[in-house]
């Protein structure tokens, strides 16, 4: 494995500072749920690699989803077709790949839908099950790749908590519906904390096993900075990057969020912690 | 060209460039990216007694040019790391200079002396310096007295070869090498992090769950060579130069300024490789300048 350059080659920004960026450089062998490490060829300030989650892999082409949130996000996002980019990956875990006869409901919250729209790609083009969704945000504008997400999974269920679009409401709420009205066999779930640590107990308290995909704030992506570090339910610590990104939820300490978010008020949603970015309240962030 | 001066003790390096204690994790997670073996050595992550878990998150922050850290020296501990690395290691064909963690010159004595009988241990490098640890670490590493028990300690452990990891956090670095010189120790390894601190202004909260952490990356190099300037003219030993090295142009800098050797730390985690490419660049252009590394260590020209 090695950090390979690659090369922007669509760029499409979106209202609430999220801009989905396609890379193609050469082909990597991914599966849905990992992740990749990324900086411009912009030398040494930002100094750190970004970690990212895969939103879709075709051929040699990555899909990313950039949420606007400090230094290293926004220079991302504003890379012009063309510039280079710098990729290390795929890293980490991966979600279990879905059954044919499987019914999986996925929750995702704002920019936490990047790796469970890959995974519902992922699983429509192998001929997996279809995916149920609940996909949350705080408002119209927090919901980017939802006409994708509607594409490849099987039903989406959209949750505003401002009502802009879909449901006004929590996806929380949602999810409750989804399990009380049909019989599910997994949960997967990508979002703010506060949002992954209600799934993970209304998903405990339905029986039901649930991957979640972690984010942490990291320094090197693949295991030797040891930064990444979540508090675990054996009484130490989980790395977001070799243990996860995508793990079951019950090895995790849904206590107080372990870190402030990096979300702005709009939404605590981003998949992965961006280095330097400025962390939000911790009010701001929404219990669902 | 022959060099008659990479060599740490007993032990002779291939080439000057290491990597650092707490940056490449027991060295095996560098392999899947490249042959660690063309590598001076590696140095592992601190091994205490006992493994230990580490701080609360978030354990690390950017800053401008640099990061804070406060892992708090998470690790397999050293049986576990003779049990499980070192034979993957010994596979591997990496020398391996193992970072030992103590908090006490009796827990420095009891590890260099389970690491002793270790075929494919070729070194062993005593942390005097985490910052990021409440006992031990920083109280050790900044008092001469301190230095000198920790390394007489280890000293009398193991005949292998040992390096002493210094603090910048004291007024006199120089002493503190004399100190590990005068104890034993083969060769120092100039600097480990510096202390430092950053706070989210919105939360009014450290950025770090410990509060404090240490500095790393290129914001740092300047003083790391220049302690490693001063500290090579204070003892005959070698210095190993690290603090912020990215690229080989810095690594020679650090040579020139004294180092016999270097680490690269931080680098590795922006990209895996950069070990490698600062040990390939560093050929290149001695190549080029039809020198060898002797003619380069502690070159720097001071007109008078």
């Amino acid at each position: 494995m090695k950090v390979a350059p690659f090369h922007v080659v669509h760029r499409k920004a979106l209202p609430g500072g999220y801009v989905i960026l396609r890379l193609s450089g050469e082909a990597l062998e991914c599966e849905p749920g990992q992740f990749v490490m990324l900086r411009g060829d912009w030398g040494f300030s930002p100094l750190l690699p970004r970690p990212f989650s895969l939103a879709l892999v075709e051929g040699p082409d990555l899909t990313i989803l950039v949420k606007v949130i400090g230094e290293g996000s926004k220079r991302l996002a504003a890379a012009q077709r063309g510039d280079v980019v710098l990729v290390h990956g795929p890293l980490g875990t991966s979600f279990r790949r879905v059954a044919p006869d499987e019914r999986v409901l996925m929750v995702g919250g704002g920019v936490g839908i990047a790796p469970l729209l890959y995974l519902a790609q992922a699983s429509r083009s192998a001929a997996g099950g279809g995916l149920v969704g609940v996909y949350g945000g705080r408002s119209r504008r927090d919901l980017p790749m939802a006409a994708e997400l509607a594409a490849a999974a099987e039903s989406v269920t959209f949750v505003t908590e401002d009502g802009t679009a879909g449901e006004k409401g929590l996806a929380s709420r949602a999810m409750v519906e989804h399990l009380a009205r049909t019989p599910f066999d997994r949960v997967v779930t990508c979002g703010p904390w506060a949002m992954m640590a209600t799934v993970a107990r209304l998903a405990a308290e339905a029986g039901l096993p649930c991957e979640v995909s972690l984010e942490a704030m990291m320094a090197c992506g693949y295991g030797i900075c040891l930064g990444c570090a979540l508090p675990a339910t054996d009484g130490g610590y989980v790395y977001a990057c070799t243990d996860g990104p995508v793990i079951d939820a019950g090895r995790i300490v849904w206590g107080d969020q372990p870190e402030p978010s990096l979300g702005t008020e709009a939404g605590k949603d981003r998949k992965k912690r961006e280095g330097s970015g400025t962390p939000a309240d911790k009010k701001g962030g929404k219990r669902t | 060209m022959k060099s008659e001066r990479l060599r740490i003790g007993t032990l002779k390096l291939r080439n000057p460039v290491l990597t650092a204690s707490g940056t490449c994790g027991y060295g095996l997670e560098l392999a899947r990216y490249f042959d660690i073996a063309v590598l001076g050595a590696i140095c592992t992550k601190g091994l205490s007694l006992e493994p230990r878990k580490g701080n609360p998150p978030p354990r690390t922050c950017e800053t401008p040019a640099g990061m804070l850290n406060s892992i708090g020296l998470a690790n397999v501990g050293v049986e576990a790391f003779v049990r499980d690395k070192v034979p993957d290691l010994r596979a591997a064909g990496a020398t391996v200079m193992a970072n030992v963690l103590g908090t006490s010159p009796e827990e420095f004595h009891r590890i260099a002396a389970r690491l002793d009988g270790v075929e494919g241990v070729h070194a062993l490098e005593l942390n005097l310096s985490c910052p990021n640890v409440k006992e031990g670490g920083l109280k050790i590493g900044t008092d001469p007295g301190g230095v000198r028990e920790a390394v007489a300690a280890a000293r009398a452990a193991t005949k292998r070869p040992i390096v002493a990891k210094l603090s910048p956090e004291t007024a006199d670095v120089c002493s503190l090498a004399r100190a590990a010189a005068d104890a034993g120790a083969d060769a120092v390894s100039v600097m480990n992090t510096i202390r430092g601190m950053s706070i989210d202004i919105r939360t009014r909260r450290p950025r770090l769950g410990n509060i404090l952490g240490g500095l790393s990356g290129p914001a740092i190099r300047p003083i790391a060579v220049r302690l490693v300037f001063e500290v090579s003219r204070a003892v005959s030993i070698p210095v190993i130069g690290v603090g912020g090295i990215l690229r080989w142009e810095d690594a020679v800098e650090m040579m020139l300024a004294g180092a016999t050797a270097v680490q690269i730390g931080t680098a590795s985690f922006v990209n895996p490789r950069a070990a490698l490419d600062v040990l390939q660049g560093l050929e290149a252009w001695r190549r080029a300048q039809k020198c060898g590394y002797d003619d380069i260590i502690g070159a720097v020209r001071i007109d008078s």
